[in-house]
């Protein structure tokens, strides 16, 4: 246990207490079912840019991340790389077309926009159960990482702490929907950002900044400065550096949780701003975990050692440098990461089951009223039911969170880029790219894979389910016109007629519409001094 | 050495946040563009249909032939 005072305990309901008032608040304005599942399609720049980078940004950052630096030294700063640009891929890729085309095709949840775009029988079935299952094992890592986060630091035990921690999440997403998630993340991620530019800051003083760090990281030992690893463990392994930088530039595209706030976008003009804020957030918030991990190593030498638990780096650096508050308000922050990605994953579970499973196939003429309901009881179903299996038999947080992000990625990705970038996608594709992603990285982890090939699980199933698109689309029948018509609209590319006449002229009587026929293709008009038709 | 560190280390890592963050600039600013080309777009195609919808087999305002 590292907290545990007063001071802890007092900063921590305060926190908890706010996140319980904004469910409340959002809960009286959702009026429809699209006001609570996507916020009424009403989010802004900024809460869009902190809602989905948040979501993206687990608890791994506060603990994972630095504890993996630590180790390893400047080498992991791979995963930081690939990191930071994610979200310039992210929102300029997908970000205004997809936000488009969910529109033009009526969708609410991400995959109602797959069964729309690729329509067929077994579209939405295949694609519910693959994100249903991962996302459900990302809801549940999550809810274990924040009954073991506060255990840790305030000392009460874990099935209290699961209580607690997991059920605050679930009664305000439950409560407030999408606009509560997206404003929780909105807090959350300020205080997230704040708590760790403050204890930088310090412990940057500390180190003596980055020339004093990297001197004394040398003077320990050279190989933490290199770009290989710590004792050269990857020298020369271009492949897992490529699959460390790709995992994460490209990796959130296949998220449904993630990919989701595209479509809330208030706008798609909207995206530009995002781009920006996103990229600074990340640029302020990856990096930074990373770089505290290495300041860990001259700080804190004593978690080296054995039983040193080195996911306690950012904390102990806190509790060493800042004073009480403070200090707390950093175990809030490390709370809120880990909300944040998990009030996400809550509500999509809610609105897959409601939209895509109950007003699918059990209710076909579910009234709006009706959907928002079922959507709200399943999330608390959800809820409880992992809160009830990660007390009974808790798994691995670290390996769920890995597996379940390699297989959603792996299933989805090619199918939401190639949605909105390629009009000859089509129901074929999407259904082999979804099937193989998901059975390869299934596979890939189950068989142990990833060792002895040198490939990561998400690197060989993303590859085999990009392939699986492109056969599938190029051998299946092309999207059906009205379709492509509608991706070229959300890519604004539609062909319009160059003047309006043109467009009228064909509706009215053969006789006049041959006139303008010949009077605007000929230069009759022209010679006698009229204005072209 | 930059910063302590080789400036190979240095360039393949550190230097990602300036080049990120000069990218997404860049990025507004094309997209930006691209939000006027599509907005000039979106004007004209709204045009369009409201002029078939209105037409109705007469021609409609603005499509007129004088």
């Amino acid at each position: 246990m590292i907290g545990g005072g007063v001071t802890e305990y007092v900063v921590l309901i305060i926190y908890l207490i706010g996140m319980i008032g904004i469910g409340v608040y959002w809960s009286k304005h959702s009026k429809t079912s699209e006001d609570y599942l996507l916020g009424g399609r009403s989010i802004g720049s900024v809460l869009t840019a902190l809602t989905l980078q948040t979501t993206s940004m687990s608890g791994y950052m506060f603990m994972g991340g630095p504890a993996q630096t630590y180790k390893d030294g400047y080498f992991t700063l791979w995963y930081a790389v690939g990191d930071g640009g994610g979200a310039i891929f992210n929102v300029g890729i997908l970000g205004k077309r997809m936000r488009r085309l969910s529109y033009y095709l009526g969708c609410l949840s991400p995959i109602e926009y797959i069964e729309k775009r690729y329509p067929g029988k077994a579209t939405r079935a295949i694609a519910a159960v693959i994100a249903i299952c991962f996302v459900y094992g990302y809801v549940l890592a999550q809810f274990l990482s924040a009954g073991k986060t506060m255990s840790a630091l305030l000392g009460v035990p874990l099935p209290v702490a699961i209580i607690i921690g997991a059920g605050v999440i679930v009664f305000y997403t439950f409560a407030g929907g999408y606009l509560a998630v997206a404003w929780t993340d909105f807090i959350q991620g300020i205080v997230m950002v704040c708590s760790m530019v403050m204890i930088f800051i310090l412990a940057w003083g500390q180190v003596g900044g980055l020339t004093g760090l990297n001197e004394q990281l040398t003077a320990i030992d050279p190989t933490y400065t290199g770009m290989w690893g710590k004792d050269n463990a990857y020298l020369g392994q271009w492949g897992v550096v490529a699959g460390a930088v790709g995992v994460y530039l490209i990796g959130y595209m296949g998220l449904p949780h993630v990919v989701i706030r595209h479509m809330a976008m208030e706008s798609p003009k909207l995206a530009k701003q995002t781009v920006v804020i996103a990229t600074v957030w990340n640029q302020l918030f990856i990096f930074i975990p990373y770089i505290m991990g290495l300041m860990g190593i001259i700080l804190l030498p004593e978690l080296g050692q054995p039983g040193g638990d080195r996911e306690m780096v950012v904390l102990m650096l806190a509790y060493k440098l800042l004073p009480g508050v403070l200090a707390a308000i950093v175990l809030v922050a490390i709370m809120s990461a880990i909300m944040s990605t998990a009030d996400a994953q809550l509500m999509l579970m809610g609105t897959m089951l409601g939209r895509d499973v109950y007003q699918r196939y059990i209710n076909k003429e579910a009234s709006d009223k009706q959907l928002m309901s079922v959507s709200r009881i399943c999330i608390l179903v959800v809820g409880v039911v992992s809160i009830i299996i990660a007390l009974l038999r808790p798994p691995g947080v670290f390996s769920l969170v890995v597996f379940s992000f390699s297989t959603l990625g792996s299933s989805f990705l090619p199918s939401y880029v190639g949605a909105v970038w390629w009009k000859r996608g089509n129901t074929l594709g999407c259904y082999l790219s979804m099937i193989s992603g998901c059975v390869i990285s299934v596979i890939w982890e189950a068989a142990g894979l990833a060792g002895p090939t040198g490939m990561h699980t998400f690197f060989m199933g993303i590859i085999v389910s990009i392939a699986a698109y492109i056969i599938g689309s190029l051998i299946g029948p092309p999207p059906t016109k009205e379709m492509q018509d509608l991706i070229d609209r959300a890519a604004c590319k539609t062909k319009i007629p160059a003047g309006l006449a043109t467009a009228n002229y064909k509706d009215i009587a053969p006789e006049t519409s041959g006139v303008l026929t010949f009077l605007k293709d000929s230069s009759y008009m022209e010679e006698r001094g009229f204005q072209p038709v | 050495m930059i910063f302590g560190l080789e400036p190979q280390v240095f360039f393949a890592f550190l230097s990602w946040p300036v080049i990120y963050i000069i990218i997404a600039i860049i990025m507004y600013f094309v997209m930006a563009k691209h939000d006027k080309e599509e907005e000039a777009w979106e004007k004209a195609y709204d045009e369009w249909q409201a002029s078939l919808k209105d037409g109705n087999g007469q021609p409609a305002e603005g499509g007129e032939v004088e």
